[in-house]
């Protein structure tokens, strides 16, 4: 909505400036968001009048103007066909620069030098008028600079509405809000129609076929009208909050639509197929023809302006094509209704448009001005265009919408607000609102019909704080109450295991939830997948199942910037679909890894392999404190076939890791390798816990003892280190393997292990003998076991 | 005279400095030469010198002898410690310029750095944190907190749809219902996550984003709390002068509504490009808890009232870095993440 700053004054004085205005105005909840400052880019335009035109001797277009500009006769060359002498004109002297930025300089057309240009309105930015030099018509005093001769220095206020507010959908409305919140009296219109003896209601029969939908329609009827352009004024004012000057019948209706708020409709009644209106539903499939001349498909809870036969308008939404007013239009029938709001709402998403119209009925107009603005619009068309206004206003208001009645307590308004206002403090905000107070102990407060959007005390209470000021609401700075509120156990895993992955040095990252089905079946393939139903675009129209997708992507994306090492992760939300129930929703933990695995250094760089995610799936753990975890093979998809695990915690499986395979690789154009793990947020929450206790510290000395042993190829070092743990039994307290060795030494097919075995008693100080009991054991199972023969 | 002296002691702290910074025996005696030598800085001064009257020149010629002498022994003790480095105490040379064996350090998303500490200063005010689920029910999104069937109100968020009944979160405001149905009053709450907008995506606006939404319920919240509320936490969150600016609005969940600006955090006021010369950032939308959504889940209005806030942390965090393009935050270009 914008709003302009004379406008306004028109209905209330203001001492403010346009800034000021605007605070107040942004404060209370009508936001400007920007203020436009018209005319005062025409400071070098002056009026100027034309002594004489003669035609300019080598062009039938060009005249040489002779113009005064009351200190001085300026020699003028001009193209514009209506030049004609004593006319008065807006004449742009040299230096001046017009709003599309033309500079006006000296210049010779077909050598006749020409001091300055005589303007058209559009060249001016003042209307659309293009066709030649503005005549200006009436007192204008040679010499004056047209911004102030015409009045053009304005200040519009862009306006962001919330929907609630329809009432500030007009310069009377928002003149209303300023006449509060400055303590100023508002001016309203009064507008007084001269009628002829003729009645309208001898000439027009109203009737509602669904007063629900329409609760009351007026018209009005104008005979022998004169179609044309409308004064400067009006087009000025129109122009300034953005709408297009039509005729002077249609702009009448937008001026009053923007000054009261209420749209109106003109017909051309002469396309009336009978003295009548009948408001009824459309038909399943009726076809209409609307004013943008689209042919439109209608239903039922769409309504229909029509005159008994034929379709005139769709109500409150938009006109017809054939009953619109043209150039030929004698007869007017002016129409001014309240229509449903929510059926306007509905049937303007089922038709897809939105006018000025429909935008304010869909937030509510006041049903009780509906007439006011009938006269108003009359009274001006009666000045604009001339005609005969018929007598009295056609008025079907089956059952009259009555303001509201609402108890309000000060004391409650007090407790909302944490403001110690007065009763009468509390009943003057609301009058200056033109809300009634019916008793001043316990207000009773009648609702003027405009507010629709005020039906509960609440809403009365927040009328109070917006114009007694939210700034001069108290700021209560109170220490915390005793409310036990615990932190989540989710929230302090999630703290944990960031911090631990970045102490592991990968960078996390945060990725979208929308993603594409075509590469989420390529890389993870899934079947519940959650489709939203309008997309923004095939990109981003199923919900993630796994978090593979994502990671892959932004690895892909950061390899294509050439950065060689690539190590993320994400905590985020997977999801699948079960039927009409809302979908799972699991938090994972994901982690891709691919280029060096260590910071560049000088004398070494390798590249990351699967040892080195297990390396880093095992400190994960141990940072967690969960001691046990098992990878067993699997087969996934997307791995590798030989590089392919679930994790196992617990014979729970957390999730799964392996080496990503070639074809996804392929497909998402990514050179290297790619190892991947996703492991469960939520089946990790029990395994954490805060709760840790003290184990005592060892008090004897432990005996190291390295073993090495040759074995097939094929078993696996898993195999072996079972076999010593469980043999080992209590005393062994660690083993690592320090080394594996194939080749030349030793026979082929065949590998040797070599572990340090670390022996420690809890009871006492461990002798040889204890030691070597146990270790000459481990050897004999390994041997017996897996064949196993000692090294060197 | 006494621009003469000023500029040899310029000259003095000049020559200090290179020889501080100097880490090669070789660079060492470039600088020496270029001051000290023959034909060198100082001596083109002592130069200078002679033209000064006798009595000043005198004066004149200590100091700068003073000077000169004390830049020799800089010079000499500065060789003597390079040479026992560049050998490392020993005959094999030990290069130490070589670069360090770097240990990995990882980055957090600037998003979840200021998503935790915006949950870190709320805790520490009382609020829990509490999780919902991103796919939502019409019910709990819109009908619940109050937005009309048929009205524009429902045109206040684009909204991404699964089935009629079943889409995306367009705010975390539907955890305040599934708190309410669970629990009696009070209840302080903080509930973070992301939310989802069908908005064509920009540099100012991306279809996911997280968001924050708080409330309290109890006897006797006013509006006066809110507003302590929110000036205690932007003062936390960026600094004590911060100031706060409660505008009138609309929420269909809230009543009275409020739009929370901040002073600008970039020019403190004064107004800039960020700010669009208006000095005020928006950042929260809030209010008092609507009586409908008690009523919605059984609380009667008449004992209970309360407040809520939200915000959206994309918006909060490219204020705090001066990020100018939010697609920024889901691209995760490393170059990127590594300035956080
Ligand atoms: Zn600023």
């Amino acid at each position: 909505m914008k709003a302009s700053y004379t406008w306004l004054k028109d209905f209330v004085d203001i001492n403010s400036t346009p800034e000021e205005i605007a605070s107040k105005l942004t404060l209370a909840g009508s936001e400007v968001e920007t203020i436009d400052v018209m005319g005062s880019d025409l400071d070098r335009v002056v009026v100027g009048e034309i002594e004489s035109a003669e035609k300019h001797s080598k062009s039938d277009k060009l005249s040489v103007c002779q113009v005064n500009v009351r200190d001085k006769t300026l020699q003028i060359v001009c193209g514009a066909p209506n030049v004609k002498e004593k006319a008065k004109v807006p004449v742009a002297l040299i230096g001046s620069i017009l709003p599309d930025s033309t500079k006006i300089e000296k210049a010779n057309l077909k050598g006749i030098d020409s001091f300055g240009m005589i303007c058209s309105e559009s060249e001016l930015g003042i209307g659309e008028d293009s066709q030649g030099i503005m005549i200006l018509d009436g007192k204008f005093s040679v010499g004056e600079n047209l911004s102030k001769a015409l009045d053009l220095e304005d200040f519009v206020f862009n306006l962001d509405l919330t929907p609630n507010r329809p009432d500030c959908l007009s310069i009377l409305g928002v003149a209303r809000e300023l006449s509060a919140l400055l303590g100023a009296k508002l001016k309203k219109p009064k507008p007084k129609v001269r009628e002829g003896e003729t009645l309208a209601s001898t000439q027009v029969k109203v009737k509602i076929e669904e007063p629900s939908f329409c609760p009351r329609y007026t018209c009005r009827i104008i005979r022998g009208v004169r179609i044309g352009s409308s004064p400067f004024w009006l087009r000025r004012r129109l122009q300034a909050c953005g709408v297009r000057s039509i005729n002077n019948i249609v702009d009448v209706t937008n001026y009053v639509m923007l000054e009261l708020g209420h749209p109106l409709h003109a017909f051309d009644y002469d396309l009336f197929s009978q003295p009548e209106v009948v408001v009824r539903k459309a038909k399943q499939k009726e076809k209409f023809v609307t004013l943008d001349g689209v042919k439109r498909e209608l239903d039922s809870d769409i309504l229909l302006i029509t005159d008994g036969k034929r379709s005139v308008a769709v109500a409150g939404i938009m006109g017809g094509l054939e009953s619109e007013v043209k150039e030929k239009t004698k007869n007017i029938l002016l129409e001014s209704a309240y229509f449903n709001p929510g059926m306007i709402r509905r049937g303007r998403l089922k038709l897809g448009i939105s006018s000025e119209s429909s935008h304010r009925f869909e937030r509510g107009v006041d049903p009780n001005n509906v007439d006011f603005a009938c006269d108003r619009a009359a009274e001006l068309i009666n000045d604009l265009a001339g005609g005969e206004v018929l007598k009295g206003i056609v008025d079907n208001y089956p059952k009259k919408i009555r303001a509201q009645k609402i108890d309000l307590r000060t004391r409650r308004v007090n407790q909302i607000l944490g403001t110690k206002l007065s009763t009468s403090e509390i009943s003057k905000i609301l009058k200056s609102l033109e809300f009634k107070i019916k008793k001043d102990k316990n207000l009773k407060v009648e609702v003027p019909t405009f507010r629709p959007d005020v039906t509960r005390e609440i809403d009365l209470i927040e009328e109070v704080a917006r114009i007694y000021g939210y700034d001069r609401i108290e700021t209560r700075m109170q220490a915390s109450g005793n409310l036990v509120t615990p932190m989540p156990e989710e929230e302090k895993l999630t703290m944990k295991v960031r911090g631990i992955l970045g102490g592991l040095g990968l960078y996390e990252v945060v990725t979208n939830d929308l993603v594409d089905p075509k590469k989420m079946g390529q890389v993870f393939p899934e079947k519940r997948l959650v489709k939203i139903k309008n997309p923004l675009s095939e990109e981003l129209s199923v919900l993630r199942t796994s978090l593979l997708l994502n990671l892959l992507s932004v690895l892909s994306h950061n390899k294509k910037r050439k950065e060689e090492q690539v190590r993320i992760f994400e905590i985020g939300k997977v999801f699948s679909e079960r039927g009409k129930k809302l979908p799972v929703e699991r938090n994972k933990i994901g982690i891709a890894l691919s280029g060096n695995n260590e910071p560049i250094f000088w004398n070494k760089k390798s590249q990351i392999d699967f040892f080195y995610i297990k390396g880093l799936l095992e400190s994960f753990f141990e940072s967690l404190s969960v001691d046990s975890y098992i990878l067993i093979p699997n087969s996934y998809p997307y791995f590798s076939k030989d590089r392919s695990y679930d994790i196992k915690v617990r014979s729970e499986k957390l999730g799964f890791l392996g080496e990503v395979n070639e074809k996804i690789l392929d497909f998402l154009d990514i050179k290297d390798k790619v190892f991947f793990t996703e492991m469960d947020f939520d089946k990790l929450l029990p395994l954490f816990s805060e709760d840790k206790f003290y184990k005592a510290l060892p008090k004897y000395p432990p005996v190291d003892r390295d073993i090495a042993v040759v074995l097939d190829d094929g078993i696996l070092a898993g195999e072996v280190e079972k076999f010593i743990k469980e043999t080992g039994g209590e005393i062994l307290e660690k083993i690592i393997l320090f080394d594996l060795y194939k080749g030349d030494q030793i026979p082929s097919g065949k590998k040797s292990l070599a572990y340090s075995l670390r022996y420690r008693s809890k009871q006492k100080t461990l002798t040889d003998e204890d030691v070597n009991k146990v270790h000459v054991k481990i050897i004999e199972v390994l041997k017996k076991e897996l064949g196993a023969d000692l090294r060197g | 005279m006494g621009e003469l002296l000023k500029s040899l002691e310029g000259l003095r702290k000049e020559v200090k400095e290179k020889i501080d910074k100097a880490f090669s025996s070789s660079q060492l005696e470039k600088i020496k030469s270029v001051y000290l030598g023959r034909k060198g800085v100082l001596a083109s001064s002592f130069k200078d010198l002679s033209a000064l009257p006798e009595e000043k020149r005198r004066e004149a010629g200590r100091i700068a002898n003073e000077i000169k002498s004390e830049l020799h022994k800089l010079f000499s003790q500065k060789q003597e410690y390079l040479k026992i480095s560049d050998r490392g105490g020993k005959e094999e040379i030990f290069d130490y310029t070589l670069p360090g064996k770097k240990n990995l350090s990882g980055r957090f998303h600037p998003l979840t750095q200021l998503s935790s500490q915006i949950v870190e200063i709320f805790y520490g005010m009382g609020f829990e944190v509490v999780y919902g689920p991103d796919v939502e029910t019409n019910y709990y999104n819109f009908d619940a907190l109050n937005f009309p069937q048929d009205h524009p109100a429902r045109d206040m968020m684009d909204t991404f749809y699964i089935d009629e009944k079943r889409l995306l979160r367009t705010h975390t405001s539907p955890v305040q219902i599934r708190v309410f149905e669970k629990r009696k009053p009070p209840a302080r709450i903080l509930a973070p996550g992301r939310v989802y907008r069908n908005e064509a995506i920009n540099a100012r606006s991306y279809c996911v984003f997280y968001q924050v939404e708080g409330f309290y319920v109890d006897r006797d919240v006013t509006m006066a709390d809110l507003k302590g509320v929110l000036l205690a936490f932007f003062q936390k969150l960026f600094g004590k002068d911060v100031r706060l600016r409660f505008r009138a609005s609309f929420f269909p969940f809230t009543e009275p509504s409020a739009e929370v600006d901040i002073s600008c955090v970039i020019c403190g006021g004064k107004g800039c490009s960020v700010c669009k010369h208006r000095g005020w950032l928006e950042v929260v939308g809030a209010g008092m808890i609507d009586p409908e959504v008690f009523r919605a889940v059984g609380y009667d209005p008449e004992v209970y009232s309360g407040y809520a806030f939200g915000m959206g942390i994309d918006r909060m965090a490219l204020l705090k870095y001066r990020i100018d393009d939010i697609r920024l935050f889901w691209e995760n270009d490393l170059r990127f993440l590594r300035q956080f």
